[in-house]
C-alpha cells in the first residue's frame, strides 16, 4: 500500500457521508439512447472489450435523463479517525457542512462479456455527465477521491412567484466564447422555475401525466413505504431500483509534463441511499420550464444529454435550450453516501500496471453478499 | 499512459501557462529547521513504500519562508497540445484567460541524490517547498491540485484596493469552523491578515547590517531571480544551485481506502519572473500579518510555526467593527412578484463576509517587498513515482 500523507491544511473530509433531511427537486426528461452509447463509448467503454470484460450502454428500460437540484442541511461525515495526521479530531465530531448539489444522471446498464460474466459483473449504474456543488471541498473531494466530475457552482434556489413552488440557478465560470483571448467570468448555465405542488388552482394535469400514476393513495403508500423497503428491494431487484442511486465515474488525472495523458485511469463507483423519504410530490409539468445556456465554453457541458426539442413558453431569446420536462417532483429524505470501490483500472497495453491499488471489482450488486460468505476477501 | 478523456469539468488551466503585469507581495518570516525538517519527512523523506532518490533538507542557517500574495490580472495557458479544444482551425497562442488571487507560504530546502548506498551525494539542489497554497478561482484549484499537485485551497480573497502605492491590505478566509463540535456549523471564517505600511529608502545591505539572519534567505532569493537589476551590495551569490525550481507532492486517494493512494510522485515546476518592474521595500515593523485561530487552521499553524494556540484576544484593528457587526448575510430572493431573471448577486470577495470573532496569532514580517513582473510556469518533470520500484 502506498499510504496518503494527509495535508494538515486539507479541509477535505472523506466519505462515507450521512444527510439527514435532504431536499430534492427533481426533473426528467427523456434521454436520447445513442447520445447516452456515445457517452459510455467516450468515457466507461475504454480500450478493448475482450480486455477489460464488460460494455457499458444505454438502459433502455428506463430511458431517462434525471436531474436533482439537492439541498443539503447537515453533512456529516461517517469517515473513521484521520489516520497519518498530526491532529485527529474524528471528522463526525467537527461540525456539519450545509451544501447544494445540482447534477444530471443517466442510468446505464453494465453489461459483462461471456456467459458467466454476464451474470457476475452485470448492474445497472448511473452516470454522472454534469454535476456541480457550492461547497469548495466537496469539489475537490468527489474530484479526487471518486473521480466524479464535479464543478464549483454558485447554485442558488427559493421558493418561486407561487407558494409551494420552486426556482433554481446553476452559474459556473466559463468563457462566453471559444476566442482565444476570452476572459473567464461567472456564467448563468441553468435556470429552472416551476408552478405551484400538485393540487393546483392552475389546472389538472394532463391525463398521460406520470403523476396520474401517483395520485391514487395506494401509490402514495408506495412512495412513502420505499424507506423501508429499500434495502429489501435493492436485494430483490438486484440493485435496479433507483432508491439506491449506483454511480459509475471515470477517475482520471492527467500527467504533470504531459497533460494530454493519464497517469491513472478507473471506473469508480459509489452509493447514494435514499431512506425516510416522505413528502413525495410532483409539479405540474407544464408549469415548469428548464432552461439551459450553452454558450461559448459551456456548449460541452451537456453534449451527451439530449434535451427535448425548445419550448417558446419561456425566454427562448436567451436561453439556447428551454423545454418543460415529462415529470418535476420533490420530496425530503435521508441520503447515505458509502459503498466506495473501484470497478476496473485502465491500463496501457504493454505498460505496467498504475502503482498503488490497481484493482477492480465489478461484482454485481446482488452476488456480492454471497462473494462476501464464500469467495476470496476483497481486493 | 493511457490517453487522457477531455470533458467540461476538466477544462483546466493546463500548463505551462503565462501571466502578464502580475503583482507579488512578499514577506520573510522565520521557520524554526525542525518543523521544516518534519514536513520534509512526512512528505518527501519517507518510505511509501519504496523511497525516492532524494533527500530533503532544511537549509543550514537561520531558517525563513517567504508568505506572498500574487495578484494575477491576466494569466493564459500555452499548452499547444490541447488548443484543438478551440477547433481545428485555431492558431491560438495563448487561451483559457483568467484571473485570480493567490497567497502561499513557501520555503527553501536542499535536495540531495541519494546513491545505491543510501548515502547522499554532495552539491545538493535549492528546491522551494509549499506547505500549503490558497487561490480564489476554481480553475487554478483544480489544475494545481491534479495536474502539478499544489497543496492548494479555494478560498475568498479580498484585497482592498487604495492607499499608498503598491500598499496590500489582504484578507483570506475559507469555509471551515471556529471550534470542532458535533453542532459546529461551517462559515465563512478568515484565515490570514496581511497589512502593509509606509515603505523605506534604506539599501538592503543596511536592512542586512541591521538584521544579519536574513542575508542567508536574501542570498537564496538572489539565486532565484528575485532581484531585477542583479544582486544588491551586501548580499552576496547563493551558495547552492538552483532556486528557481518548486517540488510538490502529488497523490490520490485510492477510494476503496482512503488512507492509501493510487497514485504517489514528485513533481517539480519552475516559476520565472521577467521584466521585474516597480520595485518597493516596505518597513517591516510596520507590517501585519495575522493568522486566526480557528480549529480548522490551527493544525497548520501549529505545524508550521509551532503556535499550540492563539497569541492575541480578537480580531486585528482594522476588523474591530466587523467583528462587533457580525459577517454581512447574503441577500435573500424575493418570495413574492414575478421570478426574477437573476437571483440577488452574492455578498463577494469582502472582508466583511468572514467571522471575524476570532483571536490571532500574528507573524512578525523581517523582510518585506513588491514588485510587478511577467510570470511564466512550466512542469520540468515527475521525479519520482512511487509504487514502481520494490520497497
Amino acid at each position: 500500500m502506498i499510504p496518503y500523507t494527509q495535508s494538515v491544511a486539507s479541509q477535505e473530509v472523506p466519505p462515507p457521508y450521512h444527510f439527514p433531511g435532504v431536499t430534492v427537486n427533481g426533473f426528467v426528461w427523456e434521454a436520447h439512447l445513442d447520445r447516452v452509447q456515445e457517452y459510455c463509448d467516450t468515457f466507461l467503454n475504454l480500450g478493448e472489450e475482450k480486455d477489460r470484460g464488460f460494455a457499458y450502454g444505454p438502459a433502455a428500460t428506463w430511458p431517462y435523463a434525471v436531474m436533482l437540484f439537492i439541498d443539503y442541511p447537515v453533512m456529516i461525515s461517517a469517515s473513521k479517525t484521520p489516520r497519518n495526521i498530526l491532529h485527529a479530531t474524528p471528522y463526525s465530531d467537527r461540525g456539519i457542512v450545509t451544501q447544494r448539489e445540482v447534477f444530471v444522471a443517466l442510468p446505464v446498464f453494465r453489461r459483462g462479456i461471456g456467459p458467466g460474466r454476464l451474470i457476475t459483473d452485470s448492474a445497472l449504474e448511473w452516470a454522472l455527465p454534469f454535476i456541480v456543488v457550492n461547497e469548495p471541498s466537496s469539489a475537490v473531494c468527489g474530484r479526487e477521491m471518486l473521480g466524479l466530475e464535479k464543478l464549483r457552482a454558485l447554485i442558488q434556489v427559493s421558493e418561486s412567484s407561487f407558494p409551494g413552488s420552486f426556482r433554481g440557478q446553476v452559474s459556473l465560470p466559463g468563457w462566453q466564447s471559444l476566442k482565444p483571448t476570452e476572459m473567464q467570468q461567472m456564467m448563468l448555465f441553468c435556470d429552472v422555475d416551476t408552478g405551484p405542488l400538485i393540487p393546483t388552482f392552475r389546472g389538472s394535469p394532463e391525463a398521460k401525466s406520470l403523476w396520474t400514476l401517483f395520485r391514487s393513495r395506494v401509490a402514495g403508500d408506495v412512495i412513502d413505504g420505499l424507506a423501508t423497503l429499500a434495502d429489501a428491494i435493492e436485494t430483490i431487484s438486484a440493485g435496479t431500483m433507483p432508491t439506491s442511486m449506483q454511480t459509475v465515474s471515470l477517475k482520471q488525472f492527467r500527467d504533470a509534463a504531459e497533460p494530454d495523458k493519464a497517469i491513472y485511469q478507473a471506473l469508480v463507483s459509489c452509493r447514494s441511499k435514499y431512506s425516510n423519504i416522505e413528502n413525495f410530490q410532483f409539479y405540474k409539468e407544464d408549469d415548469v420550464h428548464i432552461a439551459f445556456y450553452e454558450d461559448g465554453s459551456f456548449g460541452e457541458t451537456l453534449r451527451f444529454v439530449e434535451l427535448p426539442p425548445g419550448n417558446p413558453s419561456r425566454d427562448p431569446g436567451k436561453a439556447s435550450r428551454s423545454f418543460s420536462p415529462k415529470a418535476a417532483f420533490r420530496f425530503n429524505a435521508d441520503i447515505d453516501f458509502d459503498n466506495m470501490r473501484t470497478l476496473h483500472t485502465f491500463v496501457d497495453q504493454g505498460q505496467k500496471p498504475p502503482p498503488g491499488n490497481a484493482s477492480g471489482d465489478l461484482t454485481a450488486p446482488w452476488l456480492r453478499p454471497w462473494l462476501g460468505l464464500f469467495g476470496p476477501g476483497w481486493p | 499512459m493511457t490517453k487522457f478523456i477531455e470533458s467540461f469539468a476538466t477544462q483546466q488551466l493546463l500548463p505551462p501557462w503565462e501571466a502578464e503585469d502580475a503583482q507579488t507581495w512578499g514577506f520573510a518570516v522565520r521557520m524554526e529547521g525542525a518543523r521544516i525538517q518534519a514536513y520534509l519527512d512526512a512528505y518527501f523523506n519517507g518510505a511509501y513504500p519504496d523511497r525516492a532518490p532524494y533527500h530533503y533538507t532544511p537549509v543550514p542557517g537561520p531558517h525563513f519562508a517567504l508568505l506572498s500574495a500574487v495578484y494575477f490580472p491576466k494569466l493564459a495557458s500555452r499548452n499547444l497540445q490541447t488548443a484543438s479544444r478551440l477547433g481545428p482551425t485555431s492558431h491560438a497562442k495563448s487561451w483559457d484567460h483568467l484571473k485570480h488571487n493567490e497567497v502561499y507560504l513557501a520555503f527553501p530546502a536542499l535536495r540531495y541524490d541519494v546513491n545505491m548506498d543510501n548515502l547522499l551525494k554532495p552539491d545538493p539542489t535549492l528546491v522551494w517547498v509549499e506547505p500549503f497554497v490558497f487561490s480564489d478561482n476554481d480553475s487554478v484549484v483544480f489544475s494545481s491540485r491534479e495536474i502539478w499537485g499544489s497543496d492548494m485551497y479555494l478560498a475568498t480573497i479580498a484585497r482592498t484596493v487604495g492607499g499608498s502605492a503598491r500598499r496590500l491590505h489582504l484578507d483570506l478566509g475559507m469555509v471551515g469552523v471556529k471550534t470542532f463540535n458535533p453542532r459546529s456549523v461551517s462559515e465563512l471564517i478568515p484565515v490570514l491578515h496581511m497589512q502593509t505600511g509606509g515603505v523605506i529608502s534604506a539599501e538592503i545591505s543596511d536592512l542586512v547590517a541591521a538584521n544579519p539572519d536574513l542575508k542567508g534567505f536574501l542570498e537564496i532569493l538572489g539565486g532565484s531571480g528575485a532581484f531585477a537589476a542583479g544582486r544588491p551590495s551586501g548580499v552576496g551569490p547563493s551558495p547552492f544551485k538552483g532556486g528557481r525550481e518548486l517540488n510538490n507532492l502529488k497523490q490520490f486517494r485510492d477510494c476503496y481506502d482512503m488512507a492509501a493512494c493510487i497514485y504517489r510522485a514528485i513533481v517539480a515546476s519552475e516559476t520565472t519572473h521577467k521584466d521585474i518592474s516597480n520595485i518597493v521595500v516596505f518597513d517591516p515593523a510596520e507590517v501585519e500579518i495575522d493568522f486566526m485561530w480557528s480549529d480548522s487552521i490551527g493544525a497548520v499553524l501549529t505545524a508550521l510555526f509551532g503556535v499550540e494556540d492563539w497569541v492575541k484576544a480578537g480580531p486585528p484593528k482594522a476588523h474591530e467593527a466587523a467583528a462587533k457587526a457580525g459577517p454581512l448575510k447574503a441577500p435573500t430572493p424575493p418570495f413574492v412578484g414575478p421570478p426574477p431573471d437573476h437571483f440577488p448577486q452574492p455578498i463577494g470577495p469582502v472582508p466583511g463576509a468572514m467571522d471575524w470573532n476570532l483571536n490571532r496569532v500574528p507573524i512578525k514580517a523581517e523582510f518585506a517587498f513588491a514588485f510587478s513582473s511577467n510570470v511564466t510556469f512550466a512542469v520540468t518533470g515527475t521525479l519520482h513515482t512511487y509504487g514502481l520500484t520494490e520497497a
